[in-house]
């Protein structure tokens, strides 16, 4: 079941039961106050409608007994007892005889009803004094409240078949139907009111469930976007209440989504290039290699294209082992974790400059050093590495001037080679330190290089924890530069 | 189409509920109604009232304590009927004593010696308690029979103690002619006789009437003070009372002959009668 018509369901559910049972409740203490007011006003008047016929019996004593026999001054008797009484009241006697009867009930009944609730509470030992009973007959609602009324003597033993009355019932009855009329009234005020209620609740349960769900529904269709491919949807749902927060946390895994498989999808591809430039540098020499061995095999040639073979299948071999030395740097740098020890960059930079003496001297090529001093934290043979790569691409760049120079600027490191070489082109600079990659692929082959030279470089700056800048113009020279973090710098009494 | 299926089932069945929960309601509410009026028995609790002070049933008279707090109840709005318990006297009893106090007034004063011979056409009485209390108890103090006697011309209002039976208010309304001299039913009024009333009314109660002052229609004003019990019979356009006055006068007339409709109040009250009304009486 969809979430839209669970919450309708409940919604409609709960509403309707709180509604219906306040409605009950309401109602039902409306009812039982009535009653209860009722009752109370009948036997409040149903006691002085007593006082009233025992004062009329005590006055009137004599007046009843000049009219024993006559059945119809007994009745014009208890009608004068009855004048001011509002309600319609009878008397019975002790044994049933109707006296006097103003009740529209059947008399028979009427009795029947006195004396079984007579017989019950004298059963109980309860005196019959001011006692009422709610009822619905045939002629409507009403109370009924009756009393035993003493009374001493034998005023009416001949009117009766008994010798002696000690008791006459009186009974009176007060009809109730308003309370159940108001009652009626108000049910079905309540019917309407509920019908309207509900109708609106309904409407209103409808268009909250939309509300709820519709988010959701968006977050589901952007869900299946991504899951599908498209990693560039987004919600646009705003609120600080949790579908917002919701939608604020599945925007973020959208982006972390998006970014990583950019991520993946460029290693992938630079794997890819990896691999292709790798076995397109392996084959390479690999053919030539192979070719010329077989050359040598197959044909008799002369001493002088023997030795051509044989040196160009060396300088293959040479290239060869160059790559796979570089190839493992690379995979021990990428697997290695490396601590960084703090030193003298100057003393680094003179390691370097002397490391490289006997390659300048040779190729007859200008060197100079300057450095500050200041501590560096580097991993030296790391760095070393480095520095050399750099100088080696600048003397293969066919330089004659290489300045190596160590500044200390705004709390970093510059260290810096500058050569005159034949320069980079700029659109080459973005794709320099890609692993194989060679600007000038035929002239890095003659002097055994493989690009991947930078690409090392590159990764132990990052090791160090900066990159490498390049600045070139063709034919004007490179300015190979990064930056490290330095501590301090040397003071006066270490230099 | 299977889920359609089921969330159309889902919105039936919330208004399905909605409208069973409805009929049942219903249902309910008229079963409470019927059960309500299926003709079970119930007693008054309140007719089952007891006692919580007692006063002695020997006594012939109330002390001034009780007398005063008695007078602060009469009046009280709100009265609740009620069968008499032990301790308090029967309608009968209580009608007796009413009798013999009409009666003693009426031989006392030959002024109403034309009604003694009458019948009473009516007599009306009730027991009452005011300043109720709704746990069943009542204080004797605040319950009173009120008692109506009507003859011929004559209607006696009376307020009884339940306990004592002293009478603690009195009103005496009767018919005068004022043109026949052969009318029997002539009475007349003075402040001499208002004052021999309220002295035996004093009486009946164990009080020496003292400081009568009395106040007509033309009469100053006579400044009022302090607190206690005051003593008044009023009559008409004037009034005798100890430290209290009040007035007034009503006619009725007929075609043949006008008459005199008087009255005589005789009460016992605990208000300062400088804080009660006082119309066209001040000079």
């Amino acid at each position: 079941m969809r979430l839209f018509t669970k919450i309708f369901l409940c919604g409609t559910i709960v509403f309707s039961l709180a509604f219906l049972v306040s409605g009950y409740v309401l109602i039902q203490y409306s009812l039982h106050a009535g009653m209860e007011r009722e009752k109370e006003f009948a036997l409040k008047q149903f006691q002085y409608d007593k006082f009233t016929v025992q004062s009329g019996l005590l006055s009137n004593s004599e007046k009843v007994r000049g009219s024993l026999k006559e059945k119809e001054k007994m009745q014009k008797i208890f009608a004068g007892l009855t004048e001011n009484i509002s309600v319609p009241s009878a008397f019975f006697s002790e044994i049933g005889d109707i006296l006097y009867s103003e009740i529209k009930e059947k008399d028979d009944k009427l009795w029947d009803m006195v004396k079984s609730n007579c017989n019950k509470l004298k059963e109980k030992n309860q005196t019959v004094s001011n006692v009422y009973m709610f009822q619905k007959d045939s002629t409507g609602s009403c109370i009924y409240t009756f009393a035993e009324l003493p009374y001493k003597g034998n005023l009416l033993t001949e009117y009766t078949d008994v010798s002696e009355i000690e008791q006459i019932y009186f009974i009176t009855r007060t009809d109730i139907s308003d309370v159940l009329i108001h009652q009626e009234i108000l049910i079905n005020y309540f019917k309407r009111c509920y019908c309207i209620v509900i109708s609106l609740a309904t409407i209103l349960l409808f268009i909250i469930s939309i509300l709820f769900t519709r988010p959701l529904k968006k977050m589901a269709e952007a869900a299946d976007g991504i899951a599908g491919g498209n990693y560039r949807g987004r919600l646009n749902i705003s609120g600080a209440d949790e579908i917002g927060k919701l939608a604020d946390s599945f925007n973020r895994m959208a982006d972390a989504v998006e970014d990583k498989v950019e991520e993946l999808s460029l290693a992938a591809r630079q794997r890819e290039d990896f691999v292709a430039n790798f076995a397109h540098e392996l084959k390479t020499p690999l053919t030539s290699v192979i070719g010329y061995a077989d050359m040598l095999y197959q044909k008799e040639l002369p001493r002088k294209e023997v030795k051509a073979a044989s040196y160009y299948i060396w300088n293959e071999g040479m290239r060869l082992e160059a790559l796979s030395l570089k190839l493992m740097d690379l995979i021990v740098l990428d697997r290695q974790q490396f601590t960084l020890q703090e030193m003298r960059a100057d003393e680094l930079l003179e390691d370097v400059s002397s490391g490289l003496y006997p390659l300048v001297s040779e190729k007859k090529i200008q060197f100079s050093t300057m450095s500050d001093p200041a501590y560096i934290k580097v991993d030296y043979d790391l760095i070393k590495t480095l520095l050399l790569n750099l100088a080696d691409n600048s003397i293969k760049a066919g330089c004659t001037q290489i300045k190596l120079c160590g500044r200390c600027d705004s709390g970093v490191y510059k260290i810096s080679i500058k050569d005159n070489g034949r320069g980079i082109p700029e659109d080459e600079l973005s794709r320099i330190t890609e692993a194989f990659y060679m600007v000038d692929k035929s002239r890095s082959r003659k002097q055994h290089g493989a690009g991947i030279g930078l690409a090392l470089a590159e990764k132990i700056a990052k090791i160090h924890g900066c990159r490498l800048e390049f600045q070139s113009k063709e034919n004007k020279g490179t300015v190979v530069s990064f930056g490290l973090p330095y501590e301090k710098e040397v003071s006066e009494y270490e230099e | 189409m299977k889920s359609k299926l089921i969330n159309f089932c889902g919105l039936i069945l919330a208004l399905f509920l909605s409208g069973c929960g409805f009929i049942l309601t219903e249902y309910l509410l008229n079963k409470k109604t019927e059960s309500l009026l299926s003709g079970q028995i119930g007693i008054d609790k309140n007719s089952e009232v007891t006692k919580i002070v007692d006063i002695d049933n020997e006594a012939q008279f109330l002390s001034n304590e009780e007398l005063k707090q008695v007078l602060n109840n009469m009046n009280a709005k709100e009265e609740y009927p009620h069968e008499p318990i032990e301790g308090q006297m029967t309608m009968e009893e209580a009608i007796t004593k009413g009798k013999e106090w009409i009666e003693t007034l009426f031989e006392k004063n030959s002024v109403f010696s034309n009604y003694m011979q009458q019948t009473y056409q009516n007599i009306d009485a009730k027991l009452c308690v005011k300043n109720y209390n709704n746990d069943m108890s009542i204080n004797l103090l605040n319950s009173y029979w009120t008692l109506n006697f009507i003859k011929q011309n004559l209607k006696v209002n009376l307020v009884l103690n339940s306990v004592t039976g002293q009478v603690l208010d009195a009103n005496i309304s009767y018919y005068a002619s004022i043109n026949s001299s052969e009318d029997n039913c002539a009475v007349t009024v003075s402040s001499e006789f208002l004052t021999i009333l309220l002295t035996d009314y004093t009486l009946s109660f164990g009080f020496k009437c003292e400081n009568i002052m009395f106040f007509g229609k033309n009469s100053i004003y006579a400044d009022v003070s302090g607190d206690g019990l005051f003593a008044v019979a009023v009559s008409g356009n004037m009034g005798v009372l100890e430290k209290s006055l009040k007035t007034e006068q009503q006619y009725i007339i007929s075609e043949e002959q006008a008459y005199n409709f008087e009255y005589i109040h005789l009460y016992f009250t605990t208000e300062n009668p400088q804080n009660v009304l006082y119309e066209n009486v001040k000079p």
